[in-house]
């Protein structure tokens, strides 16, 4: 148990960051959503971690949770609405114009009109997550997944610049 | 011109916003899950046990043996209730078994799967046994009619249907939700 323990301090320190932006650009920069549907996700890596035998890297582990969490944490529940969720203010590490904000806020509304799987991948290719960690995460091969994000980097762009895909 | 390079700058630089949590916290909700979910998973059954126990005493209690309405009525209501202990217990058990650590497109085909099977539970077997429980309970009538004062006829009357009015709406509130996130799923793949 102190093991786990101490293993579930090291996942949560390493990965919630990352799995918070990635449920963030899921829902449309709700950062309300994103706390909680980050929550639910370290909540069953908490649940599964006893039974994660090392098949994979454990970063393609936790993503994989990540985008089946935030895909169906909405849907399962119709009735959850965004809730009240406390949130820390920003810590603005860097300076970050207004200008920088109306882009991001371009960004996710452009993400928000990819098609599902098109959104997760665009999610962790931003995020900096490796290639063949998405590929084995989303279920596809690397070289279908090389096609796709060529497609998406050209669509996102275009979008973000005219407001259409 | 904007390049994606560009909008890869823009996205590193957004500020860091941290839930207001910590892995302590979220150790102890993991927990209280876990025991929710069994509770959760072993409570219905058990309601619906003691209720399958509730009719078999009355059955004995009452010394309904021969072949009337209040014995079939009572042992079509049993018959039901053992069936949907049985659909509960298998649908609870398929869930549990899709792990949320598959990748998306094997999640999505298993969570599709599942749901099309919900869908025929939702679609044939419930309102058959809700059919089948009906027919048990107006069965059950002419005794209650026999042997309870008319006030408390009308209570058992209205009370029984009114319930399963209420029980109906919610079978079609749960089978629309889960029918529109089979569509979702199915659109996914």
């Amino acid at each position: 148990m102190v093991d786990k323990k101490l293993r579930f301090n090291e996942l949560f320190d390493k990965h919630y960051a990352k799995v918070f932006r990635l449920c963030k650009g899921y829902f449309n920069g709700s950062e309300a959503l994103a706390s909680d549907s980050a929550q639910e996700v370290f909540i069953k890596i908490w649940e599964s971690l006893d039974s994660f035998r090392g098949e994979s890297n454990v970063s393609t582990w936790i993503y994989r949770i990540s985008v089946n969490t935030c895909l169906l944490y909405l849907r399962k529940q119709s009735t959850k609405k965004e809730k009240a969720t406390t949130v820390f203010p920003p810590i603005a590490a860097v300076q970050y114009s207004f200008e920088e904000e109306d882009r991001l806020q371009k960004m996710y509304a452009c993400i928000q009109k990819l098609e599902e799987k098109d959104k997760m991948t665009t999610l962790m290719m931003l995020e900096g997550i490796s290639y063949q960690d998405i590929s084995e995460v989303v279920g596809i091969t690397q070289e279908a997944l090389r096609v796709r994000i060529h497609r998406i980097k050209k669509n996102l762009t275009q979008c973000v610049q005219h407001g259409n895909i | 011109m904007e390049t994606f390079d560009e909008l890869q700058t823009i996205w590193n630089r957004q500020p860091n916003v941290m839930g207001n949590t910590s892995a302590t916290e979220l150790m102890k909700k993991g927990e209280a899950h876990l025991k929710k979910v069994r509770a959760g998973h072993w409570g219905t059954i058990a309601i619906i046990s003691v209720l399958i126990f509730v009719l078999i005493g009355y059955f004995i209690g009452m010394k309904v043996y021969q072949l009337n309405g209040l014995s079939i009525g009572l042992t079509l209501m049993i018959v039901v209730m053992i069936a949907r202990v049985v659909l509960e217990w298998i649908s609870a058990n398929r869930f549990g078994s899709i792990k949320p650590d598959n990748s998306l497109a094997e999640f999505s085909a298993k969570m599709q799967r599942y749901y099309a099977w919900r869908k025929k539970i939702h679609t044939v077997f419930i309102p058959i046994i809700y059919i089948l429980y009906i027919i048990g309970f107006t069965l059950l009538l002419p005794a209650f009619k026999a042997n309870l004062s008319h006030g408390m006829y009308l209570y058992c009357v209205l009370s029984g249907y009114g319930f399963l009015t209420i029980f109906a709406f919610f079978l079609v509130r749960i089978l629309r939700k889960e029918m529109k996130l089979l569509e979702f799923l199915k659109a996914l793949n």
